[in-house]
């Protein structure tokens, strides 16, 4: 294997590698406490959002879960196409 | 779309020896959408086969296709027939799990755009293993690249290639094994023929379709409960035998491990198909790569927000009403029917027609992606780089591409009618699991540890892509569900947990123990920001 070149991350010091990694993290969260609360407190989930309603909290948690990855990507690109265009 | 097929082909396959006195008849709605679909695909083709005579144009469109274009046809790759059809299927047989898979395959796009979209632009051409050897030993990477390909390219396209088949025999009422053929014709003669330019095509007609019909039938349920989404659920919920309980999803029934496992997968899969990593290279720059995933989550996560409508609507609508039912009280036809019945239910047999049209023109359009896929790996990474390295001309190169498409298109067909009766949902949680261990942990490293050997990245794609298998032959999905054993050996699926962070822990020591032996010579910038 000598034909190995090692070089350095490719990328790494491009602004919005920073950006990605913060992205990708905040989304990891959201989806986390998501499937975390179903496996920690499966009633909190299934309970109704208002009393007298068959909607429950994870069918609005699901929804806001989806409506998170449309905002964060559209941040991730705001920002991202701001800080290239410097 | 890829991962949506997981719950649908579990679906359609339970549902195979039930269906064969039920072949849907014709239709004269379905029968002319379904002649003008492919027609206008052929036409697309027939357009896109003068323009591609290069191998860019093959592979990668030239580069010339738009942010905006290249965004719909990547959520054209992510919403599959198993989206529309399996999860709404899903839903009507135990509710909030279809949920569940349309929540998570809703978050693994915006990683692809987050950590690799952008730089897999600026560094890549054609293919994944193009990224890879920029900074490793080229021969090794490609042959390894190109394997891992094949693999969760052949996997998906036999389980696509089965679900199609069911699928077009329930809809059209057209006999399994002219399916296979008539499937297998089409998407070789778009690969073929019109390479990049014409599957991205498709693929944009086709999630064009898609996201319209799925706007219409949500529209049309909605309407029907006075546009109160708190009724369509209590409607739902009731008709459901088990009622309330359905709210809980069975997903989670299991070990902690195995409900986190799943979430991974989800989450993580996406980030390594190699069909949809290669859409980045049609477009022009590292920002249009950025532009297009931006599309492509707002349609994606549109229509997977859809999904509450629509799995609702079909559970309490269809799953309600008996004359969509058959004598055991199970929806006619299979769980895929659901929404099918349900469009019939909602628009007679004009909105079912236009309905099983589009179901067809998004299994062409994922079974063409995929072709490509695959046909690049042979042709690029094996035959142009290391087979004919010194003897191949573009010409040739593109030879070989033509040539492995109509052997992956004859193969995929071969095994569609090997696999017809067998169960094969779990080729669809082993090409996520391969994904998740082996391309995916490959390629955050390469493309953000600079201290990754080739050695390390062989070791750790190798640990990972054959733990990723083993663990799911020895875990519920083969050992239980196909061989038909008590109790699997290894407890989880799909095994993420395991194998993921097994590839890059290996992918990490083993580099660490190379470069330890012979230090790096020469540190260089790979490419300049």
């Amino acid at each position: 294997m000598s034909a190995d070149r090692t070089l350095r991350a490719p990328n790494n010091d491009l602004p919005q590698a920073r950006l990605g990694w913060i992205m990708a993290l905040i989304q990891t969260l959201i989806y986390a406490s998501f499937v975390g609360t179903f496996i920690v407190s499966p009633a909190t989930m299934t309970r109704p959002v208002a009393s007298g309603m068959a909607v429950t909290v994870a069918t609005v948690g699901g929804l806001l879960v989806i409506l998170s990855t449309m905002v964060l990507t559209g941040l991730y690109v705001l920002i991202a196409n701001r800080l290239t265009a410097r | 779309m890829y991962r949506s097929l997981l719950p649908a082909l579990a679906l359609a396959v339970a549902a195979t020896p039930a269906l064969a006195a039920d072949a849907g008849g014709m239709n004269p709605a379905a029968v002319t959408m379904f002649v003008a679909i492919v027609l206008v695909t052929l036409g697309i083709t027939w357009w896109a086969a003068r323009r591609a005579s290069s191998a860019d144009q093959f592979y990668a469109a030239g580069g010339q296709i738009s942010g905006f274009q290249n965004g719909i046809a990547l959520a054209g790759d992510m919403i599959s027939a198993g989206a529309l059809l399996g999860l709404a299927g899903l839903i009507c047989a135990s509710g909030f799990d279809g949920l569940i898979f349309a929540v998570g395959y809703a978050t693994g796009l915006p990683f692809v755009v987050f950590l690799v979209a952008e730089r897999l632009r600026k560094l890549g051409r054609y293919t994944v293993a193009d990224v890879l050897s920029t900074r490793l030993s080229e021969t090794p990477i490609r042959i390894f690249t190109a394997v891992a390909t094949l693999v969760i390219v052949m996997f998906y396209l036999i389980a696509q290639m089965v679900g199609a088949g069911q699928l077009i025999r329930l809809l059209f009422g057209l006999d399994y094994l002219y399916a296979q053929i008539l499937v297998g014709a089409l998407m070789i003669c778009y690969v073929m023929f019109g390479g990049m330019v014409a599957t991205t095509w498709v693929q944009i007609v086709k999630a064009v379709l898609l996201l319209s019909a799925g706007i219409a039938i949500s529209f049309l349920v909605l309407a029907s409960f006075g546009f109160n989404y708190d009724s369509l659920v209590a409607r739902a919920i009731a008709v459901h035998p088990k009622h309330d309980a359905i709210m809980m999803p069975q997903v989670y029934s299991g070990s902690v491990w195995q409900s986190v496992s799943l979430g991974m997968t989800l989450m993580l899969g996406t980030a390594g198909l190699p069909h949809v990593l290669m859409r980045f290279f049609t477009v022009p720059d590292a920002r249009a790569a950025r532009v297009s995933v931006f599309w492509a989550v707002m349609c994606q996560s549109g229509f997977f927000a859809l999904i509450f409508v629509i799995g609702f609507g079909a559970l309490a609508i269809v799953a309600g009403d008996p004359a969509y039912l058959d004598a055991k009280g199970a929806i006619r036809g299979g769980g895929n029917m659901a929404t099918i019945h349900l469009s019939h239910a909602l628009g007679g047999d004009t909105l079912m027609g236009l309905v099983s049209a589009v179901a067809f023109a998004t299994i062409l359009a994922v079974v063409a992606g995929l072709t490509l896929t695959g046909a690049s790996a042979v042709s690029h990474d094996l035959y142009a780089r290391i087979i004919g390295r010194r003897s191949a001309t573009e010409r040739s190169e593109i030879r070989i591409s033509r040539l492995a498409t109509v052997g992956l298109g004859v193969l995929s067909v071969l095994l569609g009618i090997a696999f017809q009766t067998q169960n094969v949902a779990y080729m669809i949680s082993l090409a996520y699991a391969v994904s998740c261990s082996s391309t995916l942990p490959l390629l955050i490293l390469a493309l953000y540890w600079g201290g990754l050997t080739t050695r390390g990245a062989i070791a750790g794609g190798v640990t990972g892509l054959v733990g990723a298998v083993l663990l799911t032959v020895l875990g519920p999905p083969v050992w239980v569900k196909v061989l038909g054993n008590a109790a699997p050996i290894f407890p989880l699926d799909p095994p993420t947990i395991v194998t993921m962070p097994v590839a890059f822990l290996t992918a990490f020591v083993v580099s660490v123990m190379d470069r330890r032996r012979a230090p790096a010579a020469a540190l260089s910038q790979a490419v300049s920001a």
